[in-house]
């Protein structure tokens, strides 16, 4: 089933910046604006997607890279998802864990790649600073704004450039 | 960052239940602060305590110098001098044979340590002037003598209002300070203790305290008592004692009164002031009592009995003799209010035969416990599934949860208050208590969490909803609501508003926009009239239920505060906690139309122990903590044991809900296969009833009728099969219809199994369904629970 259903939500389209049209965005099979993801080779469990940073946040500009594994459960488990390109972010840390609830214990059968990345999108627009997985980005961020912002796109031309 | 699918939990209805209420923790923890400062405080005034404490020093102090002055013979500057035994109660004890004598060593002896409990009955003498006129016992003009001097006045001002003939039971609990080596002589011990005298008819008790001296040679106990509450004077202990005895005991009070004041003077430097417990002895009465006792002799040598005392102080494991429970016979004399208590042979509990019945009463429970926890285990194992703890009843396992947490409590304290090492075996069970209490308040956290979201959809008015899906692609979604009934099927889902319950179509396509489209609105930190709503409606909800949360919490703290100190409470509590055992489950297996799911064995062992250990202190006469009797355990025992019955015949072929009548029994069980119209739009690809969210594979209502797919690619097959398919929904109505109805209907019966549609509209495969209810019982797509399938 796990297989099947990888195979179900590939999107073979190309990047599609959408931009504020969202509701335009039918996210039934479709990638979502500014993301995508495929496998990386013959592998179907094992996944590559990017992520344009968005617009409206200091990770404008830049093209994230994660890696996505499925499980063999899949869709009944959350895939594994996590940054390879470096982030500054309050709830993704060095190693490019995510803490994102929607891939722990707020998993659902019926959400797709695509909507985990746009939630990933959503969530580099507006980091949750009181559920960190870095304090001190989100005490910067809390405190700090302006010196976050800088550092994120400080960071971002860095590595994600 | 947001949380899409959590905070949008209901897009068909357009309004996000408050399933996050954003808690500030500021006034909750000020609110849990000053309840635990109303119940540690209670009494609030620590200050007064402390004058009392100083107070009572200074008495003490003044007390010792004067005694000090008076033994040195130099009374003539404090002026206090204690009194002449009064010669007259010598012979009114020999009268009541009272007042042992020295015995045989090498046959008989007396105890040497009396610390213990004694029960017995006992019986009151009135032996003021009027009353011993009247009557004719052989001792009457010995107490005559006794009272010659009283004041009848005097009398009445000093009896208060406690019913002295009414009381026939006398309990005495003793403890004896063990000779110092460094006194002279070792022929007496202080002992001190209390008195209760119960009112069998109102079950009232009167308490009085006594601080005596235990003459060891002969086994005599003389004493002095007050009502609880008034202090005994220690220095007036020399003027009871047979005179030949009186410097002994004038010995030993002076170190005792010093070693008092040293030891409320370091009370007071190390601050510890204790509240004592205010009494409402003094309003019973205030006269004081000397009391005076005598051991019964038992026939045992003395080196023997000397040993066997000695091996319980200070155990060697050597084999000594078992001998007769300790008796004490006595009188308890009020001259000031011509009271005259008798007691003959009240039976005590020695140390001995007390700790050997702790020791047991600790191994049976701790080995009860220890059957509770692994049957609790071995039914945690097995209800592990979302299924299985969705059938266990919350309030089941919290109510076990507080009673072990009581008992842990209740041992924890005993283990450590009373003094021995035998108490310290109550430990043991403690600990176990303990173990089992936090494995079942987790287990009822864990179900609590799995069920809350049961309650969730009841507060959210769905009918009054507005039609969120309609906005961003209305055309689309009302094209997907598949409204219209066919000619073959009955009337659609047994929901109670279908109109409303519409706009949530089966396709994945339309609900799931919403589910974006939520999530946009959040980050984009748009006001929507949905938004606001569920603003306004979570400031209506959060505040009454931190109040009633905390509400419900500070009445639960102070019922356990007050339950552990008082042991009426702990009765009450004990058997109103038992009585409702099983009730919640038995409650929520009939109102879900499901049997427990608990094993047979959890049932009838956790019955039983828990029994066991109730029923220990409820009726048997001779428990640990000396509870009387009650008939009604038996009713209570009855009662539970029948809940037990119920709950498992409740998983049997009998159904949950035999034991209600008919009309009430009917449970509406959630029926996951209706009968599923097509979707009435002539432009759809083919029968599909829209895609399973899970799998992504399209859902077919009878795959009879379905078409092979012809080519590999599923998507082009849709394609070429939609040509078929129209044609076959226009024929709908003609005799073709007909027929093809008649199909459905036949298939239908095993065909719909193929499907499942939750409450909230939501259409999967029924193997796809299965397998994530498995996991969690939450709608894949809008995350509101689900009945089981």
């Amino acid at each position: 089933m796990a297989l099947k259903r990888i195979n179900k939500v590939c999107p073979r389209f190309p990047l599609v910046v959408v931009g504020d049209v969202i509701e335009l965005i039918d996210l039934g099979r479709d990638p979502p604006s500014s993301c995508s993801a495929g496998p990386t080779g013959d592998n179907m469990f094992q996944w590559q997607a990017t992520i344009m940073g968005p617009g409206e946040s200091p990770y404008a500009g830049g093209v994230f890279f994660l890696s996505i594994s499925f499980p063999v459960d899949y869709p009944f488990k959350p895939p594994k998802v996590s940054f390879t390109t470096k982030i500054y972010h309050p709830n993704i840390n060095a190693n490019g864990s995510i803490c994102l609830d929607i891939l722990r214990d707020q998993w659902s059968p019926a959400l797709t790649i695509s909507k985990v990345l746009l939630s990933i999108c959503s969530m580099l627009t507006d980091p949750n600073p009181d559920d960190p997985l870095v304090p001190d980005i989100a005490h910067l961020y809390k405190t700090d704004r302006t010196r976050y912002e800088a550092t994120a796109r400080e960071w971002t031309r860095k590595y994600a450039m | 960052m947001d949380n899409p699918p959590r905070d949008e939990a209901d897009p068909e209805a357009g309004i996000n239940p408050p399933t996050q209420r954003a808690r500030n923790p500021i006034p909750q923890f000020l609110f849990i602060s000053f309840i635990l400062f109303l119940l540690t405080n209670h009494n609030g005034d620590e200050f007064l305590a402390r004058h009392q404490y100083q107070d009572a020093l200074k008495t003490l102090t003044y007390q010792l110098s004067n005694y000090t002055a008076w033994m040195n013979g130099t009374a003539m500057e404090s002026n206090f001098t204690v009194p002449e035994q009064d010669v007259t109660v010598v012979p009114l004890l020999d009268s009541f044979k009272i007042g042992g004598g020295l015995l045989d060593p090498v046959t008989s002896s007396y105890f040497s340590n009396t610390t213990g409990t004694f029960h017995g009955d006992t019986k009151f003498y009135n032996i003021t002037p009027p009353f011993l006129n009247n009557t004719a016992h052989e001792w009457s003009p010995l107490a005559e003598k006794y009272m010659a001097d009283a004041n009848m006045t005097l009398i009445l001002e000093k009896i208060g209002t406690w019913n002295w003939s009414a009381s026939d039971k006398v309990a005495l609990s003793l403890v004896e300070k063990p000779p110092s080596f460094t006194n002279a002589s070792n022929n007496v011990a202080l002992i001190h203790g209390k008195i209760e005298l119960t009112d069998e008819s109102t079950s009232e008790d009167l308490r009085l305290e006594f601080e005596g001296i235990h003459f060891i040679s002969n086994g005599t106990l003389i004493a002095l008592a007050q009502p609880t509450g008034q202090h005994v004077d220690l220095r007036f202990l020399p003027s009871i004692v047979p005179e030949a005895s009186r410097n002994a005991t004038a010995q030993i009070v002076e170190p005792e009164l010093a070693s008092r004041i040293t030891r409320l003077k370091n009370l007071i430097d190390a601050g510890v002031i204790e509240q004592e417990a205010t009494t409402d002895e003094a309003s019973k009465t205030s006269c004081p009592f000397s009391l005076y006792m005598a051991l019964d002799p038992i026939k045992v040598p003395e080196k023997l009995l000397r040993e066997y005392e000695e091996e319980i102080q200070r155990p060697a494991g050597i084999w000594t003799v078992d001998p007769p429970p300790m008796s004490i016979s006595g009188l308890l004399m009020s001259k000031e209010c011509g009271i005259l208590y008798e007691f003959h042979k009240a039976e005590g509990i020695g140390l001995r035969s007390l700790f050997r019945k702790l020791t047991t009463y600790a191994g049976t429970t701790a080995i009860t416990y220890l059957i509770l926890l692994v049957l609790l285990s071995r039914q945690m194992q097995r209800s592990r599934t979302p299924s299985g703890i969705s059938r266990l009843s919350f309030w089941t396992f919290f109510v076990q949860a507080t009673v072990d947490s009581l008992s842990f409590a209740g041992h924890t304290v005993f283990a450590l208050i009373a003094d021995g090492k035998p108490s310290l075996s109550l430990i043991v069970p403690a600990f176990l208590a303990c173990v089992l209490f936090a494995n079942e308040a987790q287990f009822a956290m864990l179900i609590q969490q799995f069920q809350a979201p049961e309650d969730a959809p009841a507060r959210v008015p769905g009918p009054t909803a507005p039609p969120a899906t309609a906005t961003p692609d209305g055309p689309r979604a009302v094209a997907d609501a598949p409204i219209t009934a066919t000619t073959a099927s009955p009337p659609p889902p047994p929901q109670p508003t279908p109109r409303a319950a519409g706009t949530c179509s089966p396709s994945h396509t339309s609900s799931e926009t919403t589910v974006v489209l939520c999530v946009l609105r959040s980050t984009s930190k748009v006001r929507s009239p949905n938004a606001t709503l569920c603003v306004s409606f979570f400031h209506s909800d959060s505040l009454p239920t931190i109040h009633i949360s905390g509400l419900v919490l500070f009445v639960f703290l102070t019922v356990m505060v007050h339950t552990i100190l008082s042991a009426t409470l702990s009765i009450l509590f004990v058997s109103a906690s038992y009585s409702l055992f099983w009730l919640p489950q038995i409650v929520r297996s009939a109102r879900r139309g499901r049997g427990s799911g608990l094993s047979k064995e959890y049932l009838v062992g956790t019955t039983l122990c828990r029994l066991y250990i109730a029923l220990y202190f409820l009726l048997c006469p001779k428990n640990v903590l000396e509870i009387e009797p009650r008939p009604w355990s038996f009713i209570l025992a009855g009662v539970v044991c029948l809940q037990m019955m119920v709950v498992i015949l409740q998983d049997t072929r009998l159904g949950p809900t035999f034991f209600l009548p008919r009309q009430y029994a009917a449970v509406k069980i959630y029926d996951y296969h209706p009968v599923m119209p097509y979707a009435n739009d002539p432009e759809s690809p083919d029968q599909s009833l829209g895609d399973c969210a899970i799998c992504m594979d399209a859902i077919y209502v009878d795959p009879s009728l379905r078409r092979r797919p012809t080519s590999l690619d599923g998507k082009s097959d849709w394609e070429k099969s939609s040509a078929t398919g129209t044609s076959k929904r226009k024929t709908k109505g003609t005799a073709g219809g007909i027929l093809n109805a008649v199909q459905m209907g036949v298939g239908s019966a095993t065909a719909r199994k193929n499907y499942s549609l939750a409450p909230c509209h939501h259409l999967f495969h029924t193997d796809c369904l299965e397998r994530w209810l498995a996991i969690k019982n939450i709608c894949p797509q809008c995350r509101r629970p689900l009945p089981p399938l």
